[in-house]
């Protein structure tokens, strides 16, 4: 009987634990996000030069009209959403007792959200501007990476630690 | 259990997924509409482009010589060096140089000199160089008086970096349009008459410490890169202040 509870255990542990990984996981792309758009916004409002450099190029879609919506750039309203990803991720780490499933949903809208917007950016690059930004690809591929992240975490990482479990914890 | 666990998710699921397509809705509607300057000021932006006869310099109504805009008396000399394909450049010429047109330019206060510096291009032969190319047309019209409409002609037609926007055929087409004598265009085009001061032009640039384009020079002061006019004004400002001291 003891062996039966052992092995449920082990093929449990896995499913668990994934939901920690998971969120990780996310905080960091939401890291990575956050300086990927914040070296965006400096060179929307910072003192870095707006120019065509000698035989560098421009930066076009930096230069174009829809790098700024609302008077803001662009890439400051992508930056305050990664911080709030990454601020669900870690409220689903550290409080998940108090929140629930509440910061898993939201990450995954978040990242819907952001992956729908990062698609038509991408669609504005390609025909509006014809030009493509390095930087806005790689946070487009950020925010992809959050939504795929966040829907495994609410498919097969809500699973919580079984008594089983619990008691193997407590035996080690 | 999971019976009734299922359901609630999936209702937590289809409000998730409906949020974030509004949430994404509603940004990408802003973005269409409030892009660049935001509200009414974008829209109203958005209905009327800036044409060539929008700016004072090719209105009739400054004094033109050449390629300088405004009169030899001004105090502040601004010389732009710039690039036909440059975004950054028809981001400065559309919004920037067009406010200081219309409230220095107009008083007597400011000169505009432009000068090429034609990077964009690279070290593209001259006979497929849009940089160049567009920097010898509108030296073709400047051969026949006619620089800055022909000037703000070439960024009201700009469509990114060597995309065949500037070839030989097109920048014939805008001196057409622009009622140039044709013949004359064409062959000071076709002969690259031009070119050489261009190279000379984008050497001495260089020389002076231009890393790219736009550089503005405010009185001798260099400003690399474009700024908005709100950042803009205070160094003409600037410069005007310190030459009504100078005398």
């Amino acid at each position: 009987m003891k062996t039966a509870t052992r092995a449920t255990a082990k093929s449990t542990q896995p499913r668990y634990l994934l939901k920690p990984i998971l969120l990780a996981l996310i905080a960091l792309l939401a890291i990575g996000g956050v300086v990927v758009s914040s070296y965006l916004a400096y060179g929307s409002i910072g003192d870095r030069s707006l120019f065509c450099e000698l035989g560098h190029g421009c930066d076009a879609v930096q230069a174009s009209e829809y790098s700024v919506v609302l008077g803001v750039p662009i890439a400051v309203w992508g930056a305050l959403l990664y911080l709030t990803i990454l601020a669900a991720a870690i409220a689903g780490l550290s409080f998940s007792s108090r929140f629930g499933e509440l910061p898993s949903w939201a990450l995954l809208g978040m990242g819907l959200a952001g992956t729908v917007y990062s698609g038509y950016l991408a669609w504005v690059e390609l025909y509006r501007i014809e030009s493509v930004c390095m930087w806005c690809t790689t946070s487009a591929i950020v925010v992809t990476a959050i939504l795929i992240a966040s829907a495994v975490n609410l498919a097969f990482g809500m699973g919580r630690p079984s008594k089983d479990d619990i008691y193997r914890k407590s035996e080690q | 259990m999971g019976t009734k666990e299922r359901p609630d998710r999936r209702r937590l699921l289809l409000g998730a997924v409906a949020l974030a397509v509004a949430a994404a809705a509603v940004a990408i509607l802003a973005s269409e509409l409030f892009h660049d300057r935001g509200g009414e000021q974008a829209m109203a932006d958005e209905e009327t482009p800036v044409s060539a006869s929008d700016h004072l310099c090719a209105s009739g109504l400054a004094p033109v010589d050449g390629r300088k805009c405004g009169p030899d008396s001004a105090p502040v000399k601004l010389i732009e060096m710039s690039d036909y394909q440059c975004p950054w450049c028809k981001r400065f010429v559309d919004t920037t140089e067009k406010d200081v047109e219309e409230r220095y330019v107009a008083k007597g206060l400011v000169q505009i000199e432009f000068h090429n510096f034609a990077v964009t291009g690279g070290d593209q032969p001259k006979e497929v160089n849009e940089a160049t190319l567009a920097a010898e047309a509108a030296d073709c019209a400047n051969d026949q008086d006619r620089f800055w409409e022909y000037h703000y002609e070439l960024y009201a037609e700009q469509q990114g970096e060597n995309e065949g926007a500037f070839l030989p055929e097109r920048l014939k087409r805008f001196a057409t349009e622009l009622g140039l004598d044709q013949q004359e265009f064409n062959t000071c085009l076709d002969s690259h008459r031009h070119y050489d001061e261009i190279m000379q032009e984008r050497q001495e640039a260089a020389s002076l410490g231009a890393r790219g384009t736009p550089t503005l020079v405010i009185n001798g002061t260099m400003v690399p890169g474009y700024l908005p006019f709100d950042r803009f004004q205070p160094l003409i400002e600037e410069a005007l202040a310190k030459a009504k001291e100078a005398g």
